[in-house]
């Protein structure tokens, strides 16, 4: 039945933000060229990485990514000038903040992808899924979800028994 | 309860090959909110659109998702027959369910389970797709040329004579810039104001071109379609409409002062037209010279003038003016020699303070001949050899009129130099020196001309050729550096090397010409900020993208023309000039302005003024609006989104820490939804 | 020093000069004084400030506390230097206006790191660790300083000095995920540490927004880190250092360590300090093109 994806134990959930004017167009040459590469990022299409609010990111791992990626124009070539390199900063505060807090900055993959570089495109996402893959599941916050409504089901399942 | 409609697309078996389609339409069938799915071969073909703009109606859709190929590709198609159903364009979405699907995945499983992933994602988002309106707005068709060289006036003529009105803003008294100065030109040595002045004539004949020479402009405010100029037109202390041109004044005046146009090689009047084909030909009075405004004395000019134009008491007007257009064309300049051992000042390029008071401006070398006589810079020289300059045409030295039996030219004087001049290739030099080792062979048939130089770059249509020729005519190229010029009687030495020969070369020169570097205007950047346009290090002004729209600057409506883009010679002026206002014929070929919607709006409830928005947009869309009671008392200030200005980065959103301020079409509330609805299903 | 503050306090409320004085009074009980709002000229009698004065009285010149709209035109405020640090910040974000504050300064010994600590003297075993190297002891921007005012070189860097911060930073990941989410499981989201910092001065926090709710609303855990991650960035380049939000919480989770961590990561990417310019921008609002990052590839 699998024609050739070898299916792991675990296969990370992925989200991806990108800019449309680069990394977006990136990934639709990639597949114009029929690159093969693998299927666990979910892309939200963003006009610019400087659109990109470490809020994306905080909900996402809350919504059980194991992994996000973020990718926006090269700098010097944001469509709008300017907005990539605002972008570079608030990442950086992000990154330290989250390393901080003890999530592992692994899990958060930052980079500049031209709307030519299909091949770069692929290979970012490949390596990417890999080392999530290999990280294995963010237990640290998979623990967190929702622990009310896991004790919810708890004691439902408790009195029915 | 949301009324959405799920089309999936098979594109022939593009997607089916490897997403099971209809297994993707039925599980989007099973989305909360979705009311109709279809599972179809080509949703963009025509009965493709039909099918789903008749669903629009027959199931009163209020969002519709495409799972089909990029956005890139069929957006507007839908958008567009959404409209035609009457459903707002905005409140369809496209899952990129092929490029980013069934192109890249081989595996149909896995296909399938992504397929609806994104379908998903894109049904909760759509369900916050607020319609939007597409902004009209109406448009002044008129343009604003900035700068009167020959890009603006190729930029003026194509325009009038295509019917649009056009004003051209020019500082000096006259049109003409820089290649006024020429006296030929390369490659076809044809006269410069031959070709030249017949075009500043039909500038000023033409009834839609209004010219403001000796103005400015002072601010720019609005954006485009809608632009509202501030222009101080300086006082000439002559009465435009009645001046007649007869030249009486200047012919009487009895001061002079180093001309500017002829690179202070010669003097001119104190009331004066920079050159005789001057356009207008209404002289302007140099106030700060005449004695008439330093002690109130003389005042000849009035006394001779026929039709009493002189007016001495005129004051700076300022002008507002509304254009829907800007063609940005204000050339350069020439790079001040900054090299100690060519005689100039040794204050390197980068130190030089970008702000100078009028001292240290004052004390900048603007030609070199202070320190060494008869250092000259190209344009000095092309005065030299204009049969309209200080020497007729003929080729005499400055300091003492002699005819310079031997003249060096060094090329690359600042170009290609990232210590002490700039790292780029001014491109032009080798050119026109090759053409000034040509008119002076001409004009001095005994004569000897060097050119030191490093690389010959002559890529250009007859421009080897042009080389050649140049090295026919006797020029002695000499591959090398010059180490230093020093006096030596009346004559310089120049110390230089061959590095072809491996030697030291020592030249005794009657002349040396510097072929310094093309630089902007020494106020390129603060008017660049006036303009709220990009601009690159070296004060060059940033086209919108470097190979696709090279005329566009980074600002709508406004649009580059001319060296102050980047270095260039008179025939890519012409084109880019001719270029730039066909693209304000298109923007301006349309009844009104179209915005798209996707713009920045406040919540003016709750923004708390901190204009760290107003810091970020690289558009200066956002600025400050008075929030007032009902009796005009000022309670708070908030921001306010410009919709004409905005272009929809979205960086104002991402800064306001209490999302007060959002991105329509990329909200907040749109991307939540997309990632709450985010499962990330492997299989 | 205070009779000199209380003396031109007073004469500055006769004259109606200045329409309140805010300030440190005794407080409840003898190891706490309290804020106090002179609005008569005798009330500066009142007027205290030594070691025990540890609330950050900016806050309420914030926004969110609208003083001006009760019809006070000039407020006079007294100042530790961190707390006029933090008057600059809130000018520079156009918070507040130079103009309207009139700024009582004075030398500063340093404060206790809680009331409970107070043994009636400060002392290194009690003092707060933010005080260890402050350079604001003489304060930065002052309309009155007792004497004369000496000048300070500032131009060190910020210094993290918070012991649990070090062990922290020491931390694997893993630990450091742990020692968080033991103390995050305390916070009930009260949202003290908010209402004191006075840089939280938005007319609506985010965690009040509900369209989208970013920040969850309960107090579980997961929401507490999204509201823990999403108050530090909101500060970054802004906290000015006061160690308020940590004083005030209730369960005693260091929260300005988030807040320490991040000046420092500031410091060392966009030497930047917050509090100590009115005019230089925030880093996360402007950006140089040759900004230097090693983590995007
Ligand atoms: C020595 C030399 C020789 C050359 N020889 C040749 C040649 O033989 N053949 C060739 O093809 N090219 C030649 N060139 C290149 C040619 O001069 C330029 O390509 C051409 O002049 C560029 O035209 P422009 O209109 O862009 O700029 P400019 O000619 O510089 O015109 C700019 C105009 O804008 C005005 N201006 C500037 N700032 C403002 C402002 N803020 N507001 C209003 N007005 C403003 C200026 O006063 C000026 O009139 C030569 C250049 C040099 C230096
Ligand atoms: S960033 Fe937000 S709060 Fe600040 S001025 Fe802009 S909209 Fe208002
Ligand atoms: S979306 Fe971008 S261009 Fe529009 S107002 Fe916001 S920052 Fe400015
Ligand atoms: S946490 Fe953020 S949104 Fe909330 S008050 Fe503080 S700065 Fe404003
Ligand atoms: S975050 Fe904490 S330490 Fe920083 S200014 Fe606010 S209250 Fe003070
Ligand atoms: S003060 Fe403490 S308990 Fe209250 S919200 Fe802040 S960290 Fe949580």
């Amino acid at each position: 039945m699998s024609k050739g994806i070898i299916r792991h134990d675990f296969e990370p959930k992925i989200m991806g933000f990108v800019c449309k004017w680069c990394t977006y167009s990136g990934a639709d040459l990639a597949g114009t060229s029929r690159m093969d590469y693998s299927p666990h990022v979910r892309m939200v299409r963003l006009p610019c990485s400087g659109r990109i609010d470490p809020q994306f990111v905080i909900k996402a791992f809350e919504q059980g990514a194991d992994g996000v990626i973020i990718s926006g124009c090269h700098p010097g070539d944001c469509h709008y000038n300017e907005g990539n390199y605002y972008a570079r900063r608030r990442n950086l505060a992000f990154r330290n903040l989250m390393e901080f807090n003890g999530i592992d900055t692994k899990r958060l993959e930052f980079s500049w992808i031209s709307a030519a570089e299909a091949i770069k495109f692929t290979q970012i996402i490949d390596k990417f899924t890999n080392q999530v893959r290999e990280l294995g599941p963010n237990e640290g916050y998979r623990v967190l979800l929702d622990p009310y409504a896991s004790r919810l089901v708890k004691s439902s399942e408790e009195s029915a028994a | 309860m949301a009324k959405i409609g799920v089309f999936v697309c098979q594109c022939g078996n593009n997607i089916s090959r490897t997403v099971d389609t209809a297994d993707v339409a039925k599980d989007a069938s099973e989305q909360s909110g979705v009311v109709f799915v279809e599972d179809y071969k080509f949703m963009c073909s025509a009965p493709g659109q039909e099918a789903f703009k008749k669903a629009i109606r027959d199931h009163d859709l209020d969002g519709c998702i495409v799972s089909a190929c990029s956005p890139k590709m069929h957006e507007a198609t839908f958008r567009n027959a959404a409209e035609a159903a009457g459903l707002n364009p905005f409140k369809v979405e496209i899952a990129n369910i092929r490029e980013q699907c069934s192109w890249v995945h081989n595996d149909k499983e896995i296909g399938t389970a992504k397929s609806k992933d994104l379908t998903h994602m894109m049904i909760q988002r759509v369900k916050y797709n607020r319609p939007l309106e597409r902004y009209r707005m109406s448009m002044t068709k008129r343009a604003l040329i900035l700068g009167g060289g020959i890009a603006g006036i190729q930029a003026a003529l194509d325009l009038a004579n295509a019917g649009t009105p056009v004003t051209i803003v020019e500082k000096e008294p006259s049109l003409g810039g820089n290649m006024a100065r020429l006296s030929e030109t390369f490659p076809t040595l044809d006269c410069s104001q031959c070709i030249l002045t017949p075009k500043m004539v039909e500038v000023q004949n033409h009834p839609l071109i209004t010219i403001r020479a000796f103005a400015e402009l002072e601010k720019l405010d609005g954006y485009i379609g809608n632009f509202k100029a501030t222009i101080r037109q300086k006082a000439k202390s002559v009465i435009d409409k009645d001046c007649t041109g007869c030249g009486d004044c200047w012919e009487k005046c009895p001061f002079t002062v180093e001309s500017e146009f002829d690179m202070n090689l010669i003097k001119r009047k104190v009331i004066y037209i920079p050159f005789p084909q001057a356009v207008p030909t209404v002289p302007v009075i140099d106030r700060a010279n005449c004695p008439k405004f330093i002690k109130d004395k003389c005042g000849i000019c009035a006394d001779v003038c026929g039709p009493d134009c002189i007016d001495f008491t005129q004051e700076d007007e300022i002008l507002e003016e509304e254009f829907g257009a800007v063609i940005v064309a204000t050339g350069f300049e020439l790079m001040p020699n900054v090299y100690k051992e060519y005689g100039g000042s040794s204050m390197p390029q980068h130190l030089i303070p970008k702000k100078m008071n009028k001292k240290q401006r004052a004390a900048q070398p603007r030609s070199t001949s202070g320190r060494l006589p008869d250092v000259i810079n190209g344009l000095e020289f092309e005065r030299l050899a204009s049969a309209s300059g200080p020497t007729g045409g003929e080729i005499r030295r400055p300091s003492d009129g002699k005819k310079p039996k031997t003249v060096v030219f060094i090329a690359c004087v600042g170009s290609r130099d990232a210590n002490k001049g700039v790292e780029y290739c001014s491109k032009i030099c080798c050119m026109y020196t090759a053409k000034h080792t040509m008119l002076y062979n001409h004009s001095v048939h005994d004569g000897k001309a060097y050119v030191f130089y490093m690389d010959i770059r002559a890529g250009g249509k007859g421009y080897e050729e042009f080389i050649n020729r140049a090295q026919d005519e006797g020029a002695e190229y000499i591959r090398g550096r010059v180490s230093a010029l020093r006096k030596k009687g009346d004559k310089i030495l120049v110390k230089g090397a061959d590095t072809l020969q491996g030697c030291a070369v020592d030249i005794e020169a009657d002349m040396v010409v510097l072929a310094t570097a093309m630089v902007p205007q020494a106020d390129a950047i603060d008017f660049a900020k006036t303009l709220g346009i990009s601009y690159d290090k070296h004060g060059f002004y940033s086209e919108q993208h470097p190979k696709l729209m090279p005329v566009d600057s980074s600002t709508g409506g406004i649009y580059l023309a001319g060296a102050c883009q980047g270095v260039k010679d008179v025939p890519e002026t012409v084109a880019q000039a001719s270029a730039a206002a066909s693209k304000v014929m298109q923007l301006f070929s349309k009844e009104e302005l179209m915005r798209e919607p996707e713009v920045a709006i406040v919540d003016k409830d709750h923004c708390m003024n901190c204009w760290d928005c107003v810091t970020v947009c690289p558009y200066l869309a956002i600025s400050p609006e008075e929030v007032k009671d009902r009796d005009g008392n000022v309670v708070k200030m908030v921001a306010n989104v410009n919709p004409g200005l905005c272009q929809g980065c979205g960086l104002c959103n991402t800064v306001c820490r209490s999302k007060s301020i959002e991105l329509q079409g990329y909200t907040d509330q749109q991307v939540y939804a997309q990632i709450t609805a985010f499962e990330g299903a492997f299989v | 020093m205070i009779e000199q503050i209380r003396e031109k306090a007073r004469e500055l409320l006769e004259s109606g000069e200045l329409d309140v004085v805010i300030g440190y009074a005794e407080g409840s009980d003898p190891s706490r004084t309290t804020p106090i709002f002179c609005r008569k000229p005798e009330d500066t009698d009142k007027l205290v400030l030594d070691g025990r004065c540890v609330n950050t009285l900016p806050a309420y010149l914030n926004k969110r506390h609208e003083y001006p709209k009760k019809g006070w035109k000039k407020t006079g405020i007294i100042g530790k230097g961190c707390d006029i640090r933090a008057i600059t910040q809130l000018v520079a974000e156009n918070q507040l206006k130079r103009d309207e504050v009139y700024i009582f300064g004075a030398e500063c010994e340093g404060v206790v790191a809680h009331p409970e600590k107070w043994d009636g003297s400060l002392h290194e075993g009690n003092c707060a660790s933010k005080c260890s190297s402050c350079d604001v002891k003489i304060p930065l921007d002052t309309d009155f300083y007792p004497g004369e005012k000496p000048e300070v070189d500032r131009s060190g860097p910020y210094l993290v000095t918070a012991p649990a911060l070090a062990t922290l930073v020491k931390m694997d990941d893993e630990d450091r995920f742990a020692f968080w989410r033991d103390d995050f499981d305390r916070c009930f989201k009260c949202y003290a540490c908010r209402e004191v910092c006075p840089h939280c001065s938005c007319n609506i926090c985010i965690t009040d927004r509900t369209m989208p709710s970013w920040v969850d609303q309960a107090a579980h855990t997961k929401g507490v880190f999204g509201w823990h991650l999403t108050r530090a960035m909101h500060l970054v380049g802004r906290c000015t250092g006061c160690g308020e939000c940590t004083r005030a919480c209730p369960v005693n989770i260091q929260v300005d360590l988030f807040n320490q961590k991040m000046k420092e990561v500031i410091q060392e990417s966009f030497d930047y300090k917050s509090g100590y310019s009115m005019e230089v921008k925030p880093p996360l609002i402007t950006y140089n093109t040759d900004d230097t990052e090693n983590y995007i590839r």
